[in-house]
C-alpha cells in the first residue's frame, strides 16, 4: 500500500507542477471554480450489494436456528426468547427486564470477576442481554470462528442460572436507579405518556409509567425464576448466528448445547392482550414542565401488528416524513417555518403491535404553530398520498441503505431473530426486501398513513410549560384534553 | 489520478492499533484511510481542528450551521437530502471545543458526494453568506441553546466550572456553553473572517474507512480539495497554567432539590484517557455504580449521582454531579465524597482491575463498524493523542489508577459548584457568589 501510495504521490506531484498550481495569494485567496463542481456527483457504477444466503436449521427439540455467514473477525450468537402476548403486565414490566440481566451474569454477581467472567475474558468474548419489546435475548459476541468455549458458557448459564440473592438485590438496585433517572427525563416521560394513550394502560406496551420502585423491591426470586423457566422453552426460543462461524460445526455444536433442552410446562392461559384502538377524536395531553422555553411535541398512533404490503408501506412513509435534515417534516418545520432543527420519526412494528411517532422540539412560543404544521402534513399524506418523485426518493434511499445494515454481526443476528418473531422467513425476506420496497405505491402509503395517523384522531403529547402553553394552544384550535404533572401522572 | 495535485509525505501520522495510510495534500489537508472491503460501504469524516480558535460569541457553534445551510453550488437545505437520497447512514455533525466534524457512511459508489459537499463548505461558503442566511443560523443556534442550556437545571455550572478551571487566556475559559445573546450583534464580515481563518485545509483532515483504496481516496480528495488555498498554518501554544487554589461557586436555580458539582482539571501529564475512563466505569458504569451504592443507597445523601470524564485537547476534566437528597446538607456530601475518593481505588482493587478490562474490551468491540473506526481515527487526530494501544493497557491496574486519582483529584485543581433551589431563579441558574476554596490539599 505504501509503495503504491508513494508512486501516486510522485506522479501527482509532477502533474500539479505542470498544471501551474498557484501558491497562496494575499487576502483572502479563493478556490477557482470548476465545471465539475456545479452539480452533485452522480454514482459512478451501479450499487453492488447482494445479500448472502440465510441458512435455516431446526434442532431436535424444535428450536429454530438462522445463520448468516460473513467474513470478518467477529461472530454473534443470539439466543432469543419470544414473549407470549398473554404475559401478565407485572411480569412484563418488572420481572423480564431484570431476569435477563441476572441470567446473563451467570449467577455470579458482576463483581468481583467470577470464574465465568475470567473464562470469557480469556476468550476475548462478551455476553450481553437485552429486551426489545416482545423478544428477550442473550447474545454472545466472540472473536474467530471457533466459539466452542464461549458457547459452552452461554449454554451453561442458559441451562442452569443460579439466581443468587445477591445478584437479584444488585439488579433491583440497578432497576430502581434506572426508574428514578427515567422519571426525571422529559423525553422519557413524554414517550411513556404517549404509549399509555395509544396502547392503553393494560397493554404490555402501555404501562411504563405504572412501574414503581416498590414493585421492583417486592419482586421475589421465585417470580423471577418462574418467569425465566416458562420462556426457556424450545417452543419460544430462536437462535440467530452471524459472522465468521464454522459452517460445518454449527449444527453439531448447537445441537449438543441447546438441542436437549426439554420443553417447559405450558403457560397458564391468561386474558388476551388488549389491542390498540385509535381514539374516537383527537387527543392532546400536556405534561407540565414549568418554565420550559422549549416544548417536546409527540404525535402518533398505533395499530395491531401490520404485515405484508402495509408493513413495507410503513417503512416508506417513515422515509417520506423523514428526520432532521430531510423529508416532509424537516422541509416544513425547519426550512420553511424555521420552527426547529430537530425533528424525528420512529416506526416500530413487531408481532404484537405497530406504532408510528413524530417527535419535534420547538420554541415554547411556537408550539401551536408547529403542531398545526405536523397535523397538516399527516392529513395531506393520508388524503393525497405522495408525489412520484418523492416516493421514488424514499424507496431508493431505503434500498441504498441496506448494505450498511449488514455491518455489525450483532445487528444481523438480531434481524434474523426479529424477522422470525414477526412470523416471516428470514431468507425470503432478506432476498426479497428490495423488490417489496420498490413495489410500494403512493396509494399504499396513503392508505397506511390514513390508518396509522388518522388526521382527525391523532394522539398528541406536549411536554412543556402548561401555564404558558394552554392559552395559545386553545386559541390555535388545539383543545387540551388532559394535563399531567412532570412525571406523567394525572 | 493524473491531475491530482502534489501531496507530500506523511506528517505526524496517528498511531493507531489498526493499519491506516496517512498523507497530506500540499495545501495541508490530511487524508487518512483504512481499507476494509467486507461490504460496499465507506465511512467518511471531515474534521477541522480548532486548536483554541474559540470565540466568546460562539462563532465555532454558528459555523457548522452556516456550512449546512447552503454554499455556492449547493442550494439551501440540500445537504442532508442529497446524502439521504444516496443512501447515507450515520450522517451527523458536531461542534465541540476542540473540533468541528461532519460524518456520513455511503455506498462505495457515492464517495464523491460527501467530498463535494464538504469541499463546498470549505471553499465556497464565506463569500456566499448573506444577511438572511446569517439570521437563520443565529436563530437555530439560539434555539439550540434554549433547549440544551436554558431548559437544563443548573446548566450555568458548565461554563462556570470552566472559568474557574482554565486560567488567564486559556481558550476554554471564556468559550460559551451554547451561543450567547451577543451572537445577534455579530456581523457578516466578522463571520467571514472567522470562517476563512479557521475552516481551512491546514486545520483539516478527511478520514475514510471501508471499501476504498488509499490511492483512490487521495485522488478523490485531491480532485475536490486540491485547489483550496491552505490558510494560515496553525501555531498554537498550549496554555499550561492550572488553578493553584480551588474555587467555590454558589448558583441559584429553579430546581426542586439542591445540586452539587465538583470538577477537577486534570494536569496534562496525568491525562491518560483510558485510565480515567476506567475510573469513571468504576464509579458510574453499567455494571458497577459505586457512587450510587455509597451515596444514595448507603448514606442516603443524594437522590442521584454521576461521574464523568471529559477528554479535551487543552486540558481534560473529571466531574461528579449529584442531586442532594431532601433535607441533606451539600457540605456534608462534599466532605463524604472527598473521604470516599481518597480510599475508593485502594478499597476496590479487584473491581478496578475489572473496570480496566471492561474498557479495553468495550473499545475492542466498538471498532466493528466503519463509522466507529473513522470516529476513532478522527478523534485521535483532532486531540493529537493516539488511543492507548491494547498492549499498553495491560500495564494499567488499580495501582496506576490510584496514583492518578491521588495526584489529580485534589482541592487545588477543582471547582465546587453548589446549585441551590430558588423558585425565582431561571432553570439554568444564576451565579450568586464565587469564592476561593482554601481547603488544604490532603
Amino acid at each position: 500500500v505504501k509503495r503504491a501510495l508513494l508512486a501516486l504521490l510522485i506522479g501527482a506531484s509532477a502533474c500539479a507542477a505542470g498544471a501551474g498550481h498557484q501558491p497562496a495569494a494575499v487576502t483572502p485567496p479563493q478556490t477557482p471554480d470548476a465545471p465539475f463542481r456545479t452539480s452533485a456527483p452522480e454514482p459512478e457504477q451501479a450499487a453492488r450489494f447482494v445479500p448472502g444466503r440465510v441458512r435455516s436449521l431446526l434442532l431436535g427439540n424444535g428450536i429454530h436456528v438462522f445463520a448468516y455467514a460473513r467474513p470478518g473477525e467477529l461472530t454473534a450468537v443470539r439466543l432469543s426468547f419470544l414473549v407470549p402476548p398473554s404475559t401478565p403486565i407485572r411480569e412484563w414490566r418488572t420481572a423480564l427486564p431484570m431476569w435477563h440481566e441476572i441470567v446473563r451474569a451467570g449467577g455470579a454477581t458482576s463483581l468481583p470477576p467470577s470464574d465465568l467472567r475470567r473464562r470469557l475474558l480469556a476468550d476475548g468474548a462478551l455476553i450481553r442481554s437485552s429486551m426489545t419489546r416482545p423478544v428477550v435475548s442473550l447474545e454472545l459476541l466472540g472473536r474467530g470462528s471457533s466459539l466452542d468455549d464461549s458457547l459452552d458458557l452461554l449454554a451453561s448459564i442458559v441451562t442452569g442460572p443460579l439466581f443468587e440473592e445477591r445478584e437479584i438485590d444488585f439488579r433491583k438496585r440497578m432497576r430502581a436507579t434506572w426508574l428514578a433517572d427515567a422519571a426525571g427525563r422529559p423525553a422519557w416521560v413524554g414517550d411513556s405518556v404517549q404509549h399509555e394513550l395509544v396502547f392503553g394502560i393494560e397493554h404490555l406496551y402501555g404501562g411504563s409509567l405504572g412501574e414503581r420502585e416498590e414493585d421492583v423491591r417486592a419482586i421475589t426470586r421465585q417470580e423471577l425464576v418462574r418467569s425465566y423457566e416458562s420462556l426457556r422453552n424450545p417452543a419460544t426460543m430462536v437462535i440467530g448466528v452471524a459472522g465468521a462461524y464454522d459452517d460445518v460445526e454449527l449444527r453439531p455444536t448447537l445441537e449438543r448445547l441447546f438441542g436437549s433442552l426439554p420443553p417447559a410446562k405450558e403457560r397458564a392461559a391468561t386474558a388476551p392482550v388488549p389491542q390498540p384502538v385509535p381514539p374516537a377524536t383527537r387527543r392532546l395531553v400536556l405534561v407540565d414542565r414549568p418554565l420550559a422555553t422549549t416544548s417536546i411535541i409527540r404525535v402518533g398512533g398505533a395499530l395491531p401488528s401490520v404485515h405484508g404490503t402495509e408493513e413495507f408501506a410503513g417503512l416508506v412513509l417513515n422515509q417520506v416524513l423523514g428526520t432532521t435534515g430531510y423529508g416532509r417534516l424537516d422541509d416544513r418545520l425547519d426550512k420553511e417555518l424555521a420552527l426547529t432543527d430537530s425533528v424525528d420519526m420512529s416506526y416500530w412494528h413487531d408481532s404484537l403491535a405497530s406504532e408510528m411517532t413524530i417527535e419535534a422540539s420547538v420554541p415554547a412560543a411556537r408550539t401551536g404553530e408547529a403542531l398545526r404544521a405536523i397535523q397538516d402534513i399527516v392529513a395531506s399524506i393520508g388524503r393525497d398520498g405522495v408525489a412520484p418523485a418523492e416516493l421514488e426518493r424514499a424507496k431508493s434511499r431505503i434500498v441504498a441503505q441496506q448494505a450498511g445494515s449488514f455491518e455489525r454481526v450483532s445487528d444481523i443476528a438480531w434481524a434474523l431473530v426479529a424477522i422470525y418473531a414477526l412470523g416471516d422467513d428470514p431468507q425470503q425476506r432478506i432476498q426479497s426486501y428490495e423488490d417489496r420496497i420498490m413495489a410500494i405505491t403512493s396509494d399504499d402509503v396513503r392508505r397506511f398513513a390514513a390508518r396509522m395517523l388518522p388526521a382527525d384522531r391523532l394522539t398528541t403529547v406536549v411536554v412543556g410549560d402548561t401555564k404558558a402553553l394552554r392559552g395559545p394552544l386553545e386559541r390555535n384550535g388545539q383543545p387540551i384534553t388532559e394535563t399531567r404533572n412532570a412525571v406523567g401522572q394525572r | 489520478l493524473v491531475c491530482a495535485p502534489r501531496a507530500v509525505a506523511a506528517r505526524d501520522p496517528p498511531r493507531t492499533p489498526f493499519p491506516s495510510a496517512s498523507v497530506h495534500l500540499p495545501n495541508g489537508l490530511g487524508v487518512v484511510v483504512i481499507e476494509d472491503h467486507t461490504l460496499p460501504v465507506v465511512a467518511l469524516q471531515m474534521v477541522y481542528r480548532l486548536d483554541g480558535a474559540l470565540s466568546t460569541e460562539g462563532l465555532h457553534l454558528l459555523a457548522p450551521r452556516l456550512m449546512l445551510d447552503s454554499t455556492k453550488h449547493v442550494r439551501r437545505g440540500q445537504y442532508s437530502p442529497l446524502l439521504a437520497a444516496a443512501g447515507a447512514r450515520s450522517m451527523s455533525w458536531g461542534a465541540t471545543m476542540d473540533r468541528t466534524y461532519f460524518t456520513a457512511t455511503v455506498p462505495s459508489n457515492r464517495v464523491d458526494l460527501p467530498l463535494w459537499l464538504w469541499s463546498e463548505q470549505m471553499a465556497f461558503l464565506a463569500p456566499q453568506i448573506d444577511a438572511p442566511m446569517l439570521a437563520r443560523a443565529k436563530s437555530l443556534a439560539i434555539q439550540d441553546r434554549r433547549m440544551r442550556v436554558d431548559d437544563v437545571a443548573c446548566a450555568v455550572a458548565e461554563a462556570e466550572a470552566r472559568s474557574a478551571l482554565y486560567l488567564d487566556s486559556h481558550p476554554y475559559r471564556t468559550a460559551p456553553h451554547g451561543v450567547p445573546d451577543s451572537i445577534e450583534r455579530v456581523d457578516l464580515d466578522e463571520v467571514r473572517r472567522y470562517l476563512e481563518s479557521v475552516y481551512v485545509p491546514q486545520r483539516a483532515a478527511v478520514f475514510f474507512v471501508g471499501d476504498i483504496t488509499p490511492e483512490d481516496a487521495v485522488t478523490r480528495v485531491a480532485k475536490w480539495f486540491g485547489d483550496v488555498p491552505p490558510g494560515k498554518p496553525v501555531s498554537f501554544a498550549l496554555p499550561e497554567s492550572l488553578p493553584s487554589t480551588g474555587t467555590q461557586i454558589v448558583v441559584h436555580a429553579n430546581v426542586e432539590a439542591p445540586r452539587l458539582r465538583i470538577s477537577w482539571r486534570i494536569p496534562r501529564e496525568l491525562d491518560h484517557a483510558f485510565q480515567w475512563e476506567a475510573f469513571e466505569q468504576l464509579l458510574d458504569g453499567n455494571e458497577v455504580q459505586l457512587l450510587v451504592w455509597k451515596f444514595r443507597d448507603e448514606l442516603k445523601l443524594v437522590s442521584s449521582i454521576t461521574a464523568s470524564y471529559t477528554e479535551l485537547k487543552l486540558g481534560s476534566v473529571f466531574s461528579i454531579e449529584a442531586t442532594v437528597a431532601q433535607g441533606k446538607d451539600p457540605g456534608e456530601l462534599l466532605a463524604k465524597i472527598d473521604e470516599f475518593l481518597a480510599k475508593v481505588v485502594d478499597a476496590e482493587r479487584s473491581r478496578t482491575a475489572w473496570a480496566v478490562r471492561e474498557v479495553a474490551r468495550k473499545r475492542a468491540f466498538d471498532r466493528e463498524t466503519t463509522a466507529a473506526r473513522a470516529t476513532i481515527l478522527a478523534r485521535e487526530w483532532a486531540l493529537a493523542r493516539p488511543e492507548e494501544d491494547p498492549a499498553t493497557v495491560e500495564h494499567f491496574n488499580a495501582a496506576t489508577i490510584l496514583q492518578l486519582v491521588g495526584l489529580a483529584l485534589v482541592p487545588d485543581h477543582r471547582v465546587v459548584i453548589r446549585c441551590d433551589a430558588d423558585a425565582g431563579a431561571p432553570i439554568a441558574g444564576v451565579v450568586v457568589s464565587r469564592t476561593a476554596d482554601r481547603r488544604v490539599t490532603p
